[in-house]
């Protein structure tokens, strides 16, 4: 609670153009954000551009924000349309590929373990990124149906069918292995 | 494999798995961009969807949009006299009225005798007395009301984040946990008299006829794909369907089986149906597009004879009589709907963005989230 208030606090300064408050905005969010924008994108570069491009869209944008409490869902509606922006150049398509066994820190993991891992990961890179959105709001941010309304500006109803399909198409290519989902709407 | 509880451990593996901090020189970079980046005022931003201010422009600016305006209604003023006579339909101003409450509004209900708002993240509904003004609250009631109904004595919440139904008798304020009824994501109620129907599972299209007397189900249903039960009207039950195979329709139920009688195909997702004394109204989204249309369905033929196009979201509301839309685009809008020919015949505009429509003859009920209030508009306050 004492760092919403704070963050409300920041957010109306910085709207007063304070540079050294949105500074510190820029320090609690930029991890939060990169942290979503990566497993929006799975593109460690193209989720660094996408976060920037958020904090920096928000300083020039955040006299506009009528509420300072809603700067977060705000700031992830920003991050979510830039990611969403940037899935769209095909000219980052060549990104790094996630190297799954590199990620394997602690080495006790069976051979099952990374398989399965490398499973998930292919099912979710066949996800359109509008459904990972929903996916990552949903299952890693634990947003409401409501909430994540709110972030995407989009009917629950739309969000809710949005995310019944993700997750079809998700156990869709889990059970096909590497081969495309049927269910992509 | 693929049980709801594997593929959640699967994804929470992946999510762990993903780097935690942005990298080390995100926050120089950021720094420097911004110092180059030169702050814009707030009535300048006007990017579509994202919560600006209506603030008015000062200064020269507003000089000169006060200059135009007056330009043009000089201009209408002439036209009007030049045709000898004055428009045939004066419209009536509307009164409106704002009623603050506790948290975010997103979900009105109106049972004769109050109005009730579901309020987003409080785990709560507020019990509006229009007479005196006076907002009383009922907690808790699950979480995330949003989109709440009145029927059959009550006003119900919808089972959401794997809490019960709960439902509030509209004479005691008294609130109720429904645990007989399966928690799964329900929408809101529809109700056949005393018999609820309520969709347990918009996923898997899973519904329940509920007793609200025993509070017992009666039975159990499952619809042909992904949905709910959207209205009750003109004797039959109508769903809203959308299949794996990207195709929609709407189904029309027997009230006493529950067995199809007629399937209507859709060219769009079905969203929210309300009933006018002649027709079906139903909203139709594609997600892709970003289209939303109103469509009218014949309940004689069974089909779909009018549709009309939106530019954004749209909420349709009804009191069995007229039927009013809620355009939610910011500033929003209200429009009356001719419900013989599906003209669009009188628009309100409303300040900011809405988010819940409710209609009660000659008034309305608008819920604004993000102001914290609900508006009431009188059509005819004379």
């Amino acid at each position: 609670m004492r760092r919403d208030i704070t963050d409300r606090v920041l957010v109306v300064s910085a709207a007063n153009g304070d540079a050294d408050a949105y500074a510190a905005l820029v320090d609690r969010w930029i991890d939060r954000l990169f942290r979503v924008a990566y497993r929006i994108l799975r593109d460690w570069d193209a989720a660094d551009d996408a976060t920037q491009d958020a904090l920096v869209v928000a300083w020039r944008d955040i006299r506009g924000l009528r509420d300072p409490d809603r700067f977060e869902p705000w700031l992830y509606r920003l991050l979510v349309r830039i990611c969403h922006r940037r899935a769209s150049d095909r000219r980052r398509r060549a990104a790094r590929v996630v190297d799954i066994g590199k990620q394997d820190a602690g080495g006790a993991d069976d051979i099952g373990s990374v398989v399965e891992r490398d499973r998930i990961e292919r099912a979710l890179g066949q996800l359109t990124v509008e459904q990972r959105t929903v996916i990552v709001l949903y299952h890693y941010l634990g947003r409401s149906h409501a909430e994540i309304s709110d972030v995407l500006q989009l009917p629950e109803g739309t969000v809710a069918s949005r995310l019944h399909y993700a997750t079809k198409s998700l156990r869709a290519a889990l059970a096909a292995g590497d081969r495309p989902s049927r269910y992509t709407p | 494999m693929n049980t709801d509880m594997e593929l959640q451990r699967l994804l929470e593996q992946s999510f762990a798995e993903g780097p935690e901090t942005a990298p080390m020189t995100s926050r120089v970079v950021v720094r420097g961009r911004l110092r180059e980046v030169r702050q814009r005022p707030g009535w300048l931003v006007r990017e579509r969807g994202i919560e600006y201010p209506r603030t008015r422009p000062r200064g020269p600016l507003r000089l000169v949009m006060l200059a135009a305006s007056l330009v043009a209604l000089l201009g209408i003023s002439f036209a009007i006299g030049s045709f000898g006579g004055r428009p045939s339909h004066v419209a009536v101003e509307p009164r409106f009225t704002a009623f603050a409450v506790e948290g975010q509004p997103l979900g009105v209900a109106v049972d004769g005798e109050a109005v009730w708002v579901g309020l987003f993240d409080q785990g709560a509904l507020a019990r509006l007395d229009p007479a005196s003004g006076e907002v009383s609250y009922i907690r808790p009631v699950g979480r995330n009301c949003v989109s709440i109904s009145a029927g059959a004595g009550s006003v119900w919440v919808p089972a959401c984040q794997g809490l019960p139904m709960y439902r509030v008798d509209v004479a005691t304020n008294s609130a109720e946990a429904l645990p007989g009824v399966p928690a799964g994501q329900t929408i809101s109620p529809v109700f056949d008299g005393d018999i609820a129907w309520i969709t347990t599972d918009v996923y898997s299209g899973s519904y329940v006829r509920f007793d609200t007397s025993s509070a017992n189900v009666l039975s159990s249903h499952q619809l042909s794909g992904a949905g709910g039960i959207v209205a009750i009207a003109f004797g039959s039950a109508w769903a809203a369907l959308t299949h794996e195979d990207g195709t929609y329709e709407l189904l029309r139920l027997d009230l006493q089986t529950a067995e199809v009688q007629s399937s209507i195909p859709l060219d769009m997702a079905g969203d929210i149906a309300v009933a006018s004394p002649d027709a079906l109204w139903l909203s139709l989204y594609d997600e892709a597009s970003d289209e939303w249309q109103l469509a009218r369905v014949d309940p004689q033929t069974n089909e779909i004879g009018v549709t009309i196009e939106f530019e954004s979201a749209i909420n349709p509301a009804s009191d069995g009589v007229s039927v009013w839309v809620l355009q939610n685009e910011e500033p929003a809008r209200l429009y009356r709907l001719d419900t013989e020919t599906g003209a669009l015949s009188e628009t309100i505009t409303i300040d900011g963005h809405a988010d819940a429509l409710a209609v009660e003859g000659d008034t309305l009920w608008v819920t604004r989230g993000r102001v914290h209030d609900v508006l009431r508009i009188e059509l005819d306050p004379r």
